[in-house]
């Protein structure tokens, strides 16, 4: 569904995007992650088509999105992160205002907006200025605006930053409902909950470069370093000296009475910790294996380059 | 052709409830109305401060208090037109507002030509009205040298024709500047300076500013400061000297059977000025099609 391909993109002498590449396939949920100031708007505003690029190629449903740019308007929905209306309008007045863009039929429009505004939570807000709007609200409304002609891919920018944990949960469910109806996702957001609840595939991106993209599977398979966290009664001094001596064990780190040991390898290793932990004859108190988060992985890979 | 009627409707709901033809309509009718009951009772105002001033030096007639209306209100018309519209274009771009239109389809060709069209119909409406307005009031304080409707309705025409290329203008400014002030300013500047090249004689058919000169012009001969005929040199309006003229707030105001009217070709200048109008509408849209509209990236 979308292609980018070695993307680069400069404002003066910084580098904003560094020969970025990534695939989504379509009607997928996909990740963008990545820390403030890593490119991240950047890359999405130049998918949607609102900004040029230095060199690369953006490919969207096998279109290239330089020569087709005019032609993929339509095909791409947009969410930007601070979404901007026009304060006079009523919520319902400018779904109006794009069904009119988009050439809908009066009596279609009429009805879009309306299921629209129910599907955001806003249709009793629907005839109130836009300009009264909370942030949250306003999010909701450009989520509505975004699919409201029924893209083949949207791109959200922070869809949930403004939303308290019922509205993120709405449009957390909302996404999903859209992947289940065959629309493509490109979700960009810092809150790694979100990504982990809803996306298959995702993409890490630091300082302008992707520092791992893959599926949400394939990642935790790689990049999720297994950890045993074990807890004692009371600690042996003898006992991370032994436990980091184990072949399959990487480090050990302690926190008082808390050792959590990091695993090359996580079937042999915990085998290996048990028998030692049973020859150390140690008062172990609980011993648990840590659930892998995206969290862990994007941690490492943003600290670690 | 969507993108054009969403945004014509969009423009007349955003004028109307951003009280922009309240604004343009007040300012305008302000002038029309105050400029000949200034006129009227400048004489007694005149007399109280200097009771030996001739009185025949201030007998004015309808045609002067029109052309002084016309004379005012390329200055200050000027100036509303600039900072109302300034953001016509540069606010749409900075704060992020076309994103959406643009992301679903949204053709700049028709969200400029939208806003020209609506923009320019909207203006020229109101000068129209407002220097119709002026001629009635001027009529009635002033009863000799009626000008007659048709010509009054003449200059209304070609003042309204003059403030729609002012749209065109401004709305040019406003895509090339991110900021809208900036817009505002360069616009004001090229109306003001241009009034320059109707002082040589190859310029005058292609500046707009003569559309100015020809309203003023067709009234008539002009009676004021005991002046038989009042002329306003073609060169800078606002410090036009007619002859015989006393004070600077009549001064530039005699603009009757000047000579620029007789030598600006009427049908070269119309063309002149549609050729201006539509490279300049063309170079707008270019502008916009091509400058970067997501939100934040007002750097160009």
């Amino acid at each position: 569904m979308l292609n980018v391909e070695a993307l680069s993109k400069s404002y003066g002498q910084t580098r904003a995007l560094r020969d970025v590449t990534f695939q989504v396939t379509a009607g997928q949920v996909f990740g963008f992650l990545g820390p403030n100031g890593a490119g991240k708007t950047t890359a999405m505003n130049i998918i949607a088509g609102l900004m040029d690029f230095d060199s690369g190629s953006v490919t969207i449903d096998g279109m290239d999105l330089r020569r087709n740019r005019s032609g993929l308007r339509g095909v791409v929905g947009y969410l930007p992160e601070s979404p901007a209306f026009y304060g006079y309008m009523t919520a319902r007045e400018y779904l109006l205002f794009i069904g009119d863009v988009s050439g809908l039929a009066p009596a279609a429009n009429r009805a879009r907006a309306d299921e629209l505004l129910d599907t955001v939570g806003l249709a009793e807000a629907a005839r109130r200025r836009i300009g009264g709007y909370s942030r949250g609200m306003k999010q909701r409304l450009g989520m509505a605006a975004a699919i409201y002609n029924r893209p083949r891919l949207l791109l959200l920018d922070e869809p949930t930053s403004a939303l308290d944990p019922e509205g993120r949960l709405d449009v957390i469910t909302l996404i999903a409902r859209m992947r289940d109806a065959g629309m493509t996702v490109f979700l960009s957001t810092h809150i790694l909950a979100d990504v982990e609840r809803v996306c298959d595939s995702v993409a890490i991106i630091k300082d302008g470069a992707v520092v791992a993209a893959d599926s949400m599977t394939r990642l935790r398979e790689r990049y999720i370093q297994p950890v045993v966290d074990v807890v004692f009664d009371r600690m042996l001094e003898s006992v991370p000296a032994q436990i980091t001596s184990a072949v399959h064990v990487d480090r050990v780190s302690l926190d008082g009475d808390r050792m959590s040991v990091f695993m090359r390898d996580l079937e042999p290793g915990k085998r290996e910790l048990l028998h030692a932990l049973a020859d150390l004859d140690a008062d172990v108190a609980s011993y648990s294996l840590r659930q892998p988060s995206l969290e862990d992985i994007f941690v490492r890979l943003v600290n670690s380059r | 052709m969507s993108t054009f009627a969403a945004y014509l409707k969009k423009e007349r709901m955003e004028s109307s409830r951003q009280s922009k033809y309240l604004v343009l309509g007040a300012f305008f009718g302000f002038f029309a109305l105050s400029t000949p009951i200034m006129l009227r009772l400048m004489p007694s105002i005149i007399e109280s401060q200097m009771p030996s001033f001739p009185k025949e030096l201030m007998e004015f007639d309808a045609v002067y208090s029109v052309q002084n209306y016309i004379r005012n209100i390329y200055q200050l018309g000027n100036m509303a037109v600039a900072f109302v519209l300034m953001g016509v274009l540069a606010d749409e771009r900075l704060q992020g507002k076309l994103v959406y239109p643009v992301s679903q389809g949204a053709s700049m060709a028709g969200v400029v030509g939208a806003k020209l069209v609506h923009y320019g119909v909207a203006v020229s409406a109101i000068v129209f009205a407002s220097t119709m307005l002026n001629y009635y009031y001027s009529v009635v304080l002033f009863p000799g040298n009626n000008p007659g409707i048709v010509a009054a309705a003449q200059s209304a025409g070609l003042l309204a024709a003059y403030f729609a290329t002012r749209v065109v203008l401004v709305a040019f400014a406003s895509a090339m500047f991110t900021k809208p002030l900036a817009a505002g300013l360069v616009a004001l500047v090229v109306s003001y300076v241009e009034p320059i090249f109707t002082s040589l004689p190859r310029w005058k058919s292609f500046v707009a500013y003569s559309l100015i000169d020809i309203a003023g012009n067709s009234l008539g001969t002009g009676s004021g400061m005991g002046m038989g005929t009042g002329t306003m040199p073609g060169a800078v309006a606002g410090v036009g000297v007619g002859d015989g003229a006393v004070g600077g707030a009549s001064a530039g105001a005699m603009m009757a059977v000047g000579r620029t009217g007789n030598e600006v070709n009427g049908w070269v200048l119309a063309a002149a000025l549609i050729v201006e109008v539509a490279v300049i509408a063309l170079v707008t849209v270019w502008r916009m099609r091509n400058v970067e509209i997501a939100p934040g990236a007002g750097g160009q």
